[in-house]
């Protein structure tokens, strides 16, 4: 997609076009997934996602614990052979419940990012690409939107809506809009006085092909980059949301509301926040880490020597 | 420019006229009767809660309750808080140093760091130090607040007894609250910086002041640098916003007084006129803090020019 | 150059771990549990002088005592406005700022006889007038009083016969009257502070009590200073003259998880709201004592909705209570902190009848005879019971707070073994009021605190059913007539009839499921001394403490 335009417009003017044989090797960038491939760290945290995906879709046949039975008497007992993360208030076994919290807590997050980035992402290309009336539209409601605190805006679709998993997917979610809005559109603003635009232009391509097969792809990085750490704002926003009083319902295992569940009994049982709180955290890092490989991989000039 | 800021002061009018609007659409649309609410302590009676209800004049239709809001906020008058009877521009003003000290606190803490961090990684790109810098900065990023509020603060107020547990009034009770808003903060913008970084640094217009003969250090901050800030300035904006949400769970945790806090329990019991009046002042902030990040985008990017 | 690649995961993951070891790193307390609840110790004399830090949960939206409701400001406001009438932990009404009174034989005026040496922080003297203006203050619509306006029921007008002399009239003899003045919410504010700082006046209230209002700074602190001409200390207090301490400062804790940590490191000396499971490491701890006092009123309940089916059927709701295990909850949750609670008054309000208790023992085979009894039979094996191909399901509404939550799980448990299916939501508070006005829910808890029984209305009244917080929505005239008897009867033996009835039959009708009373856990250093707790339970007498240091 990159190289697509300028060598077609090159090859109409007669000039070489640089291929595998022509260009010299240690110019050369390997194709996306071989890169992607070669690095360790990216693979480690696939690795470890697909890992946690897997564990909590198999729940029910890793652990002979039922996440949800309560039994007071084996209240917060600490970890052992038959619990290894312990038990919590209830007698529930924490490691179980985090097994079959992981389906939700990773869910809310991968799910409230296209909520986020999508409509953001075309706002923001809209604004910075067309400018005057569009720009100054498209702003405005960014603005008015940015106003919001997100809290309040999460606050209220809870509110409203009721709570839930689903609303605070969609609570987080649209709460995150404006900020890719902003982003793209700065990105937007930079790149189209950028001379491969222009060319395109000239050589007669729309508007529309010059967004998306142009600018787009070049401003994919921070883009990315962005998405990657709104995985884990998603899933930390939420958890927010669950100290404020207003997450899943009770007693749905969730990473964020079994960390602030077991928040008032640190000192005694401290597995019941220690277990989420790391699950949340490794999560959060791995998808990180993937974000980087994946912008690393995406972007030829960028040698990342990792 | 001068121009242009002035165009842009104008245009936050319609802005704040939309977030107003906004404000009292959502307000009716959340449950809860700010009567009831009132005397649910109490416990009172349904005769009282109506006669408070129409003491309150809640009882009005609701166009007339906008033209009322309107009418009002057209001559400043943020009006009262329901539940305190006191002036909400007197209200706010209270609370807000506390919330400013955290939020500028927290930012600076938040540039500075990630900036240096940024720089460093980018610098040393590939070697340990890269490796630990990106360690802590996603260490940083991926923990919820009130967790390392929690565990900072056991760490710090109990075993250590270095700093106090919660308050306010001065630097010593502002470090814990400041360092874990900042931290977050901190290491979205030294992933931001380093990648820009490296990105600024292969380019060639990097190359050809190379190329020409200058040093490293001006290579780096001249060039490389101004234009690595730019998506860095957007994020800044961004990160405002993330602060403010911040300290709702920061001002609780830590028994600060603040505007996210009074904000949330505005918004929970329904006092119209107080989140009106925060949710104004936040975006009239907003629309400063916007209007600098641009002004800053063109210093930064002499191809961006404002008419 | 390998190993650099996998050192970013290694690090991360390193500091993690050392976070979550910190966390694991519990001081352990190996003292032996002393009896240390600090009652006067009236061996060595009380020392003047210092400075107490005591730590206040919620800041309230507003303290003035006569407007807002919290009984959060209640406790540093207690210190400093004197009542009328102070009432006894036993109960029993002793004079206060008036010398002695007389109640009309109709009931329906209260003749107070005031001291004569009492002055207002100001130095403006108390009297008569004082009196009457500030009981009109608090019936005026224009205060938008949201409690004491509730407390003076049926008040008519105030006469002042003489100086020192007064009359409360009232439309109806109205029985809390002399409860209603011994609260902080009826205190005696100097009129010519009310005047001269109208809304403000929160800011800058003047009563006659042992402590005198310096600042308060809203969600940050409030700070009262000792009144060194106090001299008029009723009996309820175990000295005269001007209080020990030189001054208190109350600081606001909103987090539960914190304020145990501030306690234990030295930066306030009295918290209150312990957490329960913090309360025993604290009890063990001779460092700390730990005060349980409990609250008069409601206990921590569930209103069961009796317009919506399935618990519009009596049965059910019988079954409910039935297979309810209040000391399994109490236990659980509650560290064994809290007595379990059986009837709509909790143990020690007035009026309480101890006969609740005996009414539904925890019986899950009797709640299965009742649920069968009314044609819920589990019929294919999911462990939920149907009827006519409903599924026996309920809706309880729990805010965050109050360890609500907890309590909901636990019930939702106990619940399913006997084929109920508890569906929780959890809710902001406003939410719930909505939802509960609407009558959407099946079960939703509330609670109200007094020591008078009287505010069995506020949940028990036909006329609080539409609009008010009559949540089990209950419309039984044999209920309205007790309650409202219970209202104007002056007598007291005959009073503690007509409640005592008006429990029996609130609990017969199965309008609510009780879980525990509420007791309230404070802490303070070994060194406070002194440190008692009133009637109502929540607010402190801070006139007697002393710091023993």
């Amino acid at each position: 997609m990159l190289t697509s335009i300028p060598v077609f417009a090159m090859a109409r003017r007669g000039f070489a076009i640089p291929t595998r044989k022509t260009v010299p090797r240690h110019e050369y960038a390997p194709p996306p997934r071989r890169r992607f491939r070669a690095n360790p760290v990216a693979l480690a945290a696939l690795s470890f996602l697909l890992a946690v995906a897997a564990t909590s879709l198999a729940a029910p046949l890793l652990s002979p614990h039922d996440p949800l039975a309560v039994s007071p008497t084996h209240q917060f007992l600490p970890p052992s052979r038959q619990h290894p993360a312990g038990t919590d208030l209830f007698g529930r076994d924490v490691a179980t419940r985090l097994l079959y919290g992981g389906r939700l807590s990773v869910g809310i997050g991968m799910l409230a990012v296209p909520i986020a980035a999508l409509p953001g992402t075309l706002l923001g290309l809209l604004a910075g690409y067309y400018g005057k009336r569009v720009d100054r539209l498209v702003s405005w409601l960014v603005n008015v939107m940015l106003a919001f605190p997100s809290i309040l805006l999460a606050l209220t679709l809870m509110a409203v809506l009721g709570t839930g998993a689903r609303n605070v997917v969609l609570a987080v979610g649209i709460s995150g809009i404006p900020q890719y809005a902003r982003l793209v559109r700065g990105q937007v603003l930079s790149a189209r006085r950028q001379p491969y635009v222009r060319a395109a232009w000239t050589v007669g391509c729309t508007h529309t092909r010059i967004l998306l097969r142009h600018i787009l792809p070049n401003i994919l990085g921070p883009i990315i980059v962005l998405a990657t750490l709104d995985v884990g704002w998603a899933i930390l926003n939420a958890s927010a949301l669950s100290f404020l009083g207003l997450g899943v319902q009770p007693p749905t295992p969730e990473w964020g509301a079994m960390l602030n569940e077991g928040r008032g009994y640190l000192r005694d049982a401290p597995w019941v926040t220690a277990a989420p709180g790391l699950a949340i955290a490794l999560t959060v890092f791995s998808v990180n880490l993937l974000g980087d490989a994946l912008r690393d991989t995406l972007d030829p000039r960028h040698r990342n020597r990792h | 420019m001068m121009l242009y800021i002035g165009r842009r002061l104008l245009g936050a009018i319609p802005v704040l006229w939309g977030v107003a609007t906004l404000v009292f659409v959502i307000m009716r649309l959340l449950p809860g009767d700010p009567a009831a609410l009132m005397l649910s302590e109490a416990g009172g009676s349904a005769q009282a809660i109506a006669e408070l209800r129409t003491e309150l004049g809640l009882d009005e239709s609701l166009l007339v309750q906008y033209g009322y809001h309107l009418a009002r906020l057209a001559q400043a008058d943020l009006g009262a808080s329901l539940f305190s009877q006191r002036s909400v521009i007197t209200t706010i003003a209270e609370q807000l140093p506390s919330t400013i000290e955290l939020a500028l606190a927290a930012m600076l803490l938040a540039i500075a760091l990630g900036t240096a961090l940024g720089i460093l990684a980018a610098v040393n790109n590939g070697t340990w130090i890269d490796t630990l810098v990106m360690a802590i900065s996603v260490a940083g990023i991926s923990t919820p607040i009130f967790w390392s509020a929690i565990l900072l603060i056991w760490l710090f107020a109990l075993i250590l007894g270095w700093l106090p547990a919660t308050g306010q009034g001065g630097l010593r009770h502002l470090i814990l609250p400041a360092l874990v808003l900042g931290l977050a903060s901190a290491g979205a913008i030294t992933r931001l910086v380093r990648a820009s970084l490296l990105e600024v640094m292969h380019q060639d217009f990097v190359n050809t002041a190379r190329a020409k003969g200058l040093a490293e250090r001006t290579v780096l901050v001249q060039h490389a640098l101004k234009n690595a800030f730019i998506p860095v300035t957007s994020i800044i904006g961004l990160q405002f916003g993330f602060l403010l949400g911040g300290t709702v769970v920061i001002e609780t945790i830590f028994s600060r007084p603040g505007i996210g806090r009074l904000m949330v329990n505005a918004i929970l019991w329904k006092d119209l006129p107080l989140v009106q009046g925060i949710v104004l002042f936040v975006a009239l902030v907003y629309t400063l803090v916007n209007l600098a990040t641009d002004v800053a985008y063109a210093y930064l990017d002499p191809r961006i020019r404002y008419g | 150059m390998h190993l650099g690649k996998h050192a970013h995961g290694l690090l991360a993951a390193a500091i993690l771990l050392i976070l979550i070891a910190l966390s694991a790193c519990t001081p352990t307390n190996v003292a032996a549990p002393t009896d240390n609840n600090g009652r006067t110790d009236t061996a060595a004399a009380p020392k003047e002088g210092g400075r107490l830090v005591y730590g206040l949960t919620l800041a309230p939206s507003g303290i003035d005592p006569h407007i807002d409701a919290s009984s959060e400001l209640g406790i540093p406001l207690t210190s400093v406005y004197d009542t009328l009438v102070y009432q006894n932990l036993d109960g029993s009404f002793v004079p206060g700022l008036a010398e002695r009174w007389e109640i009309a034989p109709n009931g329906q005026t209260y003749t107070f006889y005031l001291r004569r040496d009492v002055q207002f922080h100001d130095g403006t003297r108390f009297d008569a007038h004082a009196v009457k203006f500030n009981l009109d203050r608090i019936a005026s619509p224009d205060t938008m009083s949201r409690k004491a306006r509730g407390m003076l029921g049926t008040y008519s007008h105030t006469e002042v016969v003489d100086d020192f002399t007064v009359k409360v009239h009232f439309e109806q003899p109205y029985a809390p009257f002399l409860d209603s003045l011994s609260q902080v919410y009826l205190g005696m504010a100097s009129p010519a502070a009310v005047q001269q700082w109208g809304a403000e006046y929160q800011l800058h209230q003047v009563g006659t009590g042992p402590f005198i209002f310096q600042e308060y700074v809203p969600n940050d602190h409030l700070t009262l200073a000792r009144n060194p001409e106090y001299a008029w200390a009723p009996s309820v207090y175990l000295h005269n003259g001007p209080a020990y301490l030189d001054e208190i400062l109350f600081r606001f804790y909103v987090d539960p998880a914190v304020r145990v940590l501030a306690l234990e490191s030295g930066e306030a000396d009295v918290m209150g709201e312990i957490p329960p499971q913090d309360a025993a490491r604290l009890e063990a701890n001779p460092e700390f004592s730990l005060y349980r006092v409990a609250i008069p009123g409601q206990p921590l309940q569930f209103f069961i909705n009796t317009e919506n089916p399935p618990t519009d059927d009596p049965l059910v709701r019988q079954a409910l209570l039935y297979a309810t295990d209040q000391q399994a909850i109490v236990d659980t949750i509650f560290q064994g902190y809290s007595p379990p609670a059986h009837g709509p008054l909790s143990a020690v309000t007035l009026a309480y009848n101890d006969e609740v208790v005996e009414l539904y023992p925890y019986d899950p085979d009797q709640a299965d005879a009742l649920l069968k009894e009314a044609r819920w039979i589990d019929s294919d094996g999911d462990g939920i019971r149907e009827k006519e191909g409903q599924p026996l399901l309920l809706r309880g509404y729990v805010m965050s707070w109050g360890y609500l939550p907890e309590v909901g799980q636990l019930l939702q448990a106990q619940l399913r073994e006997i084929g109920v299916d508890l569906q929780i939501e959890l809710v902001a508070f406003p939410a719930a009021v909505e939802a509960a006005g609407q009558g959407l829910h099946h079960l939703v808890p509330m609670t109200f605190s007094g020591s008078d029984p009287n505010l069995l209305g506020t949940t028990y009244l036909s006329s609080n059913a539409d609009g008010g917080f009559n949540w089990s929505k209950v419309r039984d005239a044999e209920i309205d007539r007790l309650l409202a008897e219970g209202l104007t009867q002056l007598d007291a033996s005959a009073r503690l009839a007509l409640y005592a009835s008006a429990q029996t039959r609130i609990m017969d009708l199965g309008l609510v499921l009780p879980i525990r009373d509420y007791v309230n856990l404070n802490a303070a250093r070994f060194a406070v001394r002194g440190l008692r707790y009133d009637r109502q339970g929540w607010f402190p007498w801070l006139y007697d403490t002393y710091l023993e240091e």
